[in-house]
């Protein structure tokens, strides 16, 4: 279980996230909802740790991790798909993989790295070429497969679907639901596009004015017009 | 022509590119995987050639003393990369001038400890009698060495975890500490085997020339001349920049002379640079799109 409890974080001395507080089930699929700069990505990054919170706690599994760094946060157990993907631009398909398993056992890496193959298989097509040369869509299936080469309990993924073909984002979406079910892992998606995030996750939390304002399903926001306009912009 | 004169100059060729490799290398791994301009790298080979003619005074046999040499500019580098460093990343300025800092203290040092004198040990190995001409051996050693320094380099960068880790992380730090890399572990092992190279290079050298406090003064306009040519990809752009720049320079000193020799050099350098800003590894990049 991921909890988050009154969360203080921003930048310099902007406070981006007043005191927010969220808990995630263990094998949840939780969407984080909310207009453009209201600080979605601001708070997946202070869960990776990327972004160091100002006060505040963040608990995995009951264990305080705030105050861990980021890759000490990434080996217990978290995994991050960042917002623009983050592919490493100079290494190959295969050392995009392999970076994000070096904390597990050599055998544990290559078995994961043959299933990841496996289950992906333009990646394996693509296993020589550099992270850099590979399409948009290419690059956010590779950055999927790198957050699972760590085996992680939780997933965060920062709006996976920006700017990827259809097709892509169909395959995306059944790969999260997949990783969820077959591996246990815990969900937290970040999106804009709610179609796209009623179709990965159940539930969703709404974020507005650095506070979580709803938790409501999925398939009620979709529906819901007044609340769209209201939370998210549309 | 005829072939010991062939020979000869082939050798001196290599030579020179080796020289550049040897000198330069660390500096090029500082500069391309970390961003770091070390303005004290001629005064690290002038460390690792102090190091190594005092273990050989001591009676350490010469291969042996560049060995400690280098393990101890390694030391001596991640400690500096601990104390100084860290604490500039991505300040391009302020790490020129921490360093341009560190450089002066290490001249202060060392003209306390060991004088202002130049110090010496005789170049080791004989020569050979080719024709006419003579051979050092020595050099041939150091044209070897400079071929199993770069490879040694690309296999530690291409095919180790280690390495993996650290391309990962100096192209994108925030992204590699979020999959479990400990970036300022890798960052000051990275300066670690750069200064250790520094320091093998700066022991190479020391059979060469006397030794003193400006030892590095001597060598670190080539140094930077190569990588500034070779570009921001350390290994590739130093072997091509040496291989350009030390073959101009050997072919064209034994042509005409070694004045000529260094003034193609400069001048083939800012040709280079004129049309290639980014270094002979941007035109490489750019073949490669
Ligand atoms: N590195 C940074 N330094 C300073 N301010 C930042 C930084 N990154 C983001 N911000 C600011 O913090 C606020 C929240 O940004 P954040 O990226 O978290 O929003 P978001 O909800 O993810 O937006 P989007 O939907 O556009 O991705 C914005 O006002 C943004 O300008
Ligand atoms: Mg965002």
């Amino acid at each position: 279980m991921l909890e988050v409890e009154n969360l203080v974080s921003g930048y310099g001395r902007t406070n981006i996230l007043h005191a927010i507080s969220l808990s995630v089930e263990t094998g949840e699929r939780m969407a984080i909802l909310g207009r453009n700069g209201v600080g979605k990505s601001t708070l997946l990054k202070s869960l990776i740790g990327t972004v160091r919170p100002k006060s505040g706690s963040v608990r995995l599994d009951g264990q305080e991790i705030s105050h861990l760094a980021a890759h000490e946060r990434a080996r217990s157990g978290i995994a991050y798909v960042p917002q623009g993907r983050d592919i490493f631009p100079t290494l190959s398909v295969l050392d995009n993989l392999r970076v994000s398993g070096f904390g597990r056992s050599v055998r544990a890496r290559a078995s994961m790295l043959d299933d990841v193959l496996t289950q992906f298989p333009i990646l394996r097509d693509k296993r020589s070429a550099q992270g850099s040369s590979l399409s948009g869509g290419q690059q956010q299936i590779l950055a999927l497969a790198r957050a699972l080469m760590s085996d992680p309990k939780v997933l965060l993924l920062d709006e996976p679907s920006e700017g990827i073909q259809p097709s892509t984002v169909d395959q995306i979406a059944t790969a999260i639901r997949e990783m969820n079910v077959q591996r246990g892992m815990t969900i937290v998606l970040v999106e804009q596009n709610l179609e796209f995030a009623a179709a990965a996750c159940d539930h969703a939390l709404i974020i507005d004015k650095g506070e979580v304002v709803l938790k409501l399903r999925t398939a009620d926001a979709l529906t819901n017009r007044e609340l769209q306009h209201q939370y998210l912009g549309v | 022509m005829k072939v010991d004169q062939f020979i000869v100059i082939m050798v001196s060729l290599l030579s020179s590119v080796s020289l550049l490799v040897i000198v330069s290398l660390g500096l090029a791994l500082a500069f391309g995987m970390m961003g770091v301009i070390n303005m004290a790298h001629g005064e690290f080979l002038m460390l690792g050639a102090y190091f190594t003619i005092t273990a050989v005074n001591a009676g350490i046999v010469l291969p042996v003393a560049i060995l400690i040499s280098a393990i101890a500019m390694g030391g001596l580098g991640m400690v500096i990369e601990r104390i100084v460093l860290r604490q500039l990343y991505g300040r391009i300025w302020a790490t020129m001038l921490a360093t341009w800092g560190l450089s002066l203290l290490i001249v202060g040092v060392v003209q306390l400890v060991f004088g202002t004198s130049s110090n010496g040990i005789p170049t080791p190995l004989s020569t050979i009698h080719l024709g006419g001409y003579m051979l050092s051996q020595y050099s041939l050693v150091l044209i070897a060495l400079a071929g199993v320094l770069i490879a040694t380099t690309y296999l530690v960068f291409a095919r180790t975890p280690y390495g993996t880790m650290a391309r990962a992380a100096a192209s994108l730090p925030e992204m590699a500490a979020a999959v479990g890399i400990n970036v300022s572990r890798v960052n000051m092992i990275t300066f670690g085997i750069a200064s250790a190279l520094a320091g093998l290079g700066g022991g190479l050298l020391a059979p060469l020339s006397g030794v003193s406090p400006t030892f590095g003064q001597g060598y670190i306009g080539d140094a930077f001349m190569t990588v500034v040519v070779g570009g921001a990809s350390p290994l590739l752009g130093a072997s091509t920049a040496s291989l350009l720049l030390g073959g101009i320079y050997a072919g064209v000193s034994n042509i005409v002379s070694p004045v000529a020799g260094t003034l193609a050099l400069l001048l083939v350098s800012m040709l280079v640079l004129r049309f290639l800003p980014t270094g002979l590894t941007g035109l490489w990049r750019k073949a490669r799109q």
